[in-house]
């Protein structure tokens, strides 16, 4: 009997270093030492059938990370969890593993949890409500076709700040669809653009894909 | 530099990862390493490889040794490379010392650092990172305490000379025994307070370990090599060290399994050691004997945990001559069982064009269809018989024409230019080989239509290597090799031109390679002088800098013509001559003066040649 299960998983510390690309590599081994009953496509190249929700970027920490895996035969949820947390790599834990809900096509925004460190994070803030209350914030993004503008102000939701001893805390919702996707480090980077405006490197943390209607993806 | 902890090296590294080429391989986290608590370890020991991550996780030396000395509960053995340009950069300006993945620790911290030495291009490489890790350069600026041991091992161990002055010891021939033995010499004598002379002058009791400072070195007037005298009471000869019961030595059931993709980025299995050929210009036929290896069942077992603890899609086997397997097709019949039920699939390497058979064919068509690599490595056949590489013409046109009716169309062709006796026709021999394999393609009725047939002729210039018959030969000048490139364009057939593609080394970098081969310590300063000028990463072609290696030779007043182009006499005390390899210098003078003759000398299954081997190891090899 063929199913699918979607599982949810962190990628945190060392992990966030792991490419896209090395993740899907990485994710195929870890699937063969879990002896999962992978289905794999048909052809004369046969690949697993196993598909990622959305690519995090090289760097990023995430605690809504979801992957499909096509089973040739029935497993329980239990099992599919117990068996890849067994194998897969520090920094890589699975939350939960459940029956697709949504259809893949219909994520649209992600949450981040965005740490900037510093060494006064009130004046951060004050500068961060300054940048974000402009009317536009016009960027260029890089794509396929070359550079097209882009307004981050109407794209952005700021849902909290918070200050910290050495560092501002940010949560932001951006889109994250397969038409419209903002990574939140082109907000940042504009941000810093200001000379006056002071932070360390960045961490960021993807806390939540969401579906059009804001509500979670499952 | 020194006293970083794990923690801030880590703090440290992390606002650059994300500035260099494939972060992942500088952070450690990969399934299958192991972290150890390093205050709960006796003897914790760094190993070094001296190029960067893509190769040196590719290494298969290292998976074992990894392995076997972490199966040790009260040993630690972590991962070091060297870090390419980019991060070195970052890592310099930023003051990070070189650190080990597994822990993210100094590896200055580290009781033992050892580095494996697989060419000899990779050592300007070692200079580099014992001063990333604020570790003196040469041994003797060390002081007298126990830690920071820096010690190799690997097949240019066989004449260390060139490098002597920075290693502590050296450990000759296979590790897996003696390895062990040497930690746990150190464990014993750390717990002591012992001097590192007092442990170095224990180690060089140890079969296998090689100490260089315990050896004096004179000259005669004319450079050449006077005598070699043990210092104190160490053995005069050192004798490498083989594992005599191969089939049940450690193998590991698991590797490190790296996220960014490497070299050979697969399972590997080793299948045999030795070579039984005794091809003259081989260096690892020589120094890896005797001839071993291991059953068809204890292959299949390990494949099959290898396949299941580490979830690669791909095996390999490794070994000199694959098909020298005695039992060879029971061995893969019953490989393709495990890994066809596991859809893994397998790589054959190492595969001598003269015993594909048929059978064997069939077997390895199921596996693979893109191309056939072949190498031939002389263009006659009198220049074969002088290299003793017993492969006929008919075999390789044979070989060929089984390939095509299997449906291959790529032939990728290895040769050497520069051998001993080597003449213009033998030259024109290869562009003749290339040739008749494309007609041989149009000849058959039943290739690929709509294929074009592709030969690549990749030439590498020989370089002399000890321990073989030819090491008393001159390596080919630059003139010489010129003139050969020259015939060899000029020798192809026009019409089958485009479908013959050559390619070879770059000569300076062969002809460094022969320096460091057959140098002795007067090389240590050039190396320390080409490093301080900038070079590293010598044998990748687009980062070697001839200029920096032109300064080094200059200013230390030796030319590099002395080691690559000189013609040794057979009396002549050899650099490497107190280390023990197992085959005897006569041999190696008879198997010369044969070459000379164009004679050939049968494989060992079929005739012992006397090499000397057995009576070292005290039993016949078959």
């Amino acid at each position: 009997m063929k199913t699918t299960v979607r599982m949810k998983f962190t990628k945190k510390g060392r992990a966030k270093y792991i490419s896209h690309l090395d993740l899907m590599r990485c994710f195929q081994r870890c699937i063969r030492r879990a002896e999962l009953p992978i289905a794999y496509s048909e052809g004369f190249h046969p690949h697993m059938q196993i598909v990622f929700a959305a690519a995090l970027s090289l760097g990023f920490e995430s605690d809504y990370e979801v992957i499909e895996l096509g089973l040739s035969e029935a497993l329980s949820f239990d099992e599919v969890q117990s068996r890849m947390q067994a194998v897969l790599p520090d920094g890589i834990d699975v939350i939960s593993c459940y029956e697709p809900k949504h259809k893949m096509g219909q994520i649209a925004y992600a949450e981040y949890d965005i740490i900037l460190p510093c060494q006064d994070s009130e004046k951060l803030l004050l500068q961060w409500n300054e940048f974000i209350s402009q009317e536009k914030i016009i960027v260029e993004k890089k794509t396929k076709r070359g550079f097209r503008e882009m307004d981050l102000k109407e794209l952005t939701e700021c849902l909290s700040e918070e200050t910290r001893e050495n560092a501002l805390v940010l949560k932001l919702r951006l889109p994250a669809g397969s038409t419209v996707n903002v990574n939140p480090a082109l907000l940042v980077e504009e941000f810093r653009k200001n000379e006056q405006v002071l932070f360390d490197f960045p961490k960021y943390c993807r806390k939540k894909l969401l579906c059009n209607e804001k509500t979670e993806f499952f | 530099m020194k006293g970083l902890s794990a923690i801030s090296i880590l703090s440290k590294i992390e606002p650059l990862l994300l500035r260099v080429q494939k972060p992942s391989q500088y952070i450690g986290g990969e399934t299958g390493s192991i972290v150890k608590d390093r205050e709960k370890v006796r003897v914790s020991f760094a190993f070094c490889f001296p190029d960067t991550y893509e190769i040196g996780m590719s290494h298969l030396g290292m998976k074992i040794l990894y392995g076997l000395i972490n199966q040790r509960e009260e040993f630690c053995c972590e991962r070091v490379f060297a870090p390419d340009t980019d991060f070195e950069e970052l890592m310099r300006e930023q003051n990070i010392p070189l650190y080990a993945l597994e822990s993210l620790t100094p590896v200055a911290d580290f009781d033992m650092i050892g580095f494996t030495l697989q060419y000899e291009l990779a050592y300007t490489n070692i200079l580099n990172m014992l001063d990333l890790a604020g570790i003196p350069i040469y041994a003797k600026d060390r002081g007298e305490s126990l830690d920071k041991m820096i010690f190799a091992g690997g097949p240019c161990v066989c004449n260390p000379e060139p490098i002597a002055d920075f290693f502590d010891f050296f450990i000759l021939g296979e590790g897996e025994e003696v390895n062990l033995e040497v930690m746990d010499l150190y464990a014993q004598m750390k717990e002591k307070g012992a001097s590192r002379s007092e442990f170095l002058c224990e180690a060089a009791k140890i079969e296998g370990i090689y100490v260089p400072s315990l050896y004096y070195v004179s000259y005669n007037e004319n450079g050449t090599i006077k005598t070699v005298q043990p210092l104190e009471n160490v053995p005069k000869i050192v004798r490498k060290r083989i594992i005599k019961d191969f089939d049940k030595v450690y193998y590991p059931d698991t590797f490190v399994v790296p996220f960014t993709e490497i070299v050979h980025d697969r399972s590997v299995v080793e299948v045999l050691r030795g070579c039984i050929r005794g091809c003259r210009f081989c260096q690892a036929g020589f120094i890896y004997r005797p001839f071993r290896e291991k059953s068809p069942d204890t292959i299949c077992s390990q494949a099959a945990d290898l396949c299941r603890n580490t979830g690669y899609e791909e095996l390999s086997l490794s070994s000199l001559s694959t098909s020298d397997h005695s039992e060879i097709d029971e061995m893969l019949t019953k490989l393709l069982e495990v890994t066809e039920e596991k859809r893994v699939s397998m790589s054959l390497p190492s595969l001598r064009v003269d015993n594909f058979s048929d059978a064997l064919m069939e077997k390895i068509k199921r596996i693979r269809k893109s191309g056939l690599t072949f190498a031939p490595e002389a263009g006659t056949q009198r220049l074969r018989d002088v290299i003793n590489k017993n492969v006929s013409d008919e075999e390789i046109m044979n070989t060929a024409e089984i390939a095509f009716s299997g449906g291959y169309f790529n032939v990728k062709l290895y040769f050497m230019m520069g051998l001993p006796t080597e003449t213009d026709d033998d030259i024109a021999g290869i562009a003749d080989i290339a040739d008749r394999i494309i007609e041989l393609f149009f000849k058959n009725p039943d290739r690929p239509r709509g294929k074009m047939v592709q030969v690549s002729v990749s030439i590498a210039t020989f370089v002399p290597k000890p321990f073989t018959p030819f090491e008393f030969e001159p390596q080919a000048t630059e003139e010489e090799v010129r003139h050969k490139q020259e015939h060899l364009v000029s020798s192809i057939n026009p019409r089958n031109a485009r479908r013959i593609k050559v390619s070879w080394h770059e000569f300076r970098i062969s002809q460094l390679e022969g320096v460091l081969a057959r140098g002795d310590r007067k090389l240590s300063d050039v190396i320390y002088e080409a490093w301080k000028n900038g070079s590293r990463f010598d044998s990748w072609s687009d980062r070697f800098k001839w200029e920096c290696w032109e300064a080094a030779f200059e200013k230390c007043g030796i030319a590099p013509e002395f080691y690559a182009s000189r013609r040794r006499d057979y009396d002549e005390i050899m650099p490497g001559d107190h280390l023990n390899y197992m085959v005897d210098k006569s041999f190696l003078i008879r198997e010369h003066k044969k070459a000379l003759r164009a004679e050939t000398t049968q494989h060992c299954r079929k005739n012992c040649s006397g090499c000397g081997v057995n009576r070292e190891v005290g039993r016949s090899c078959f």
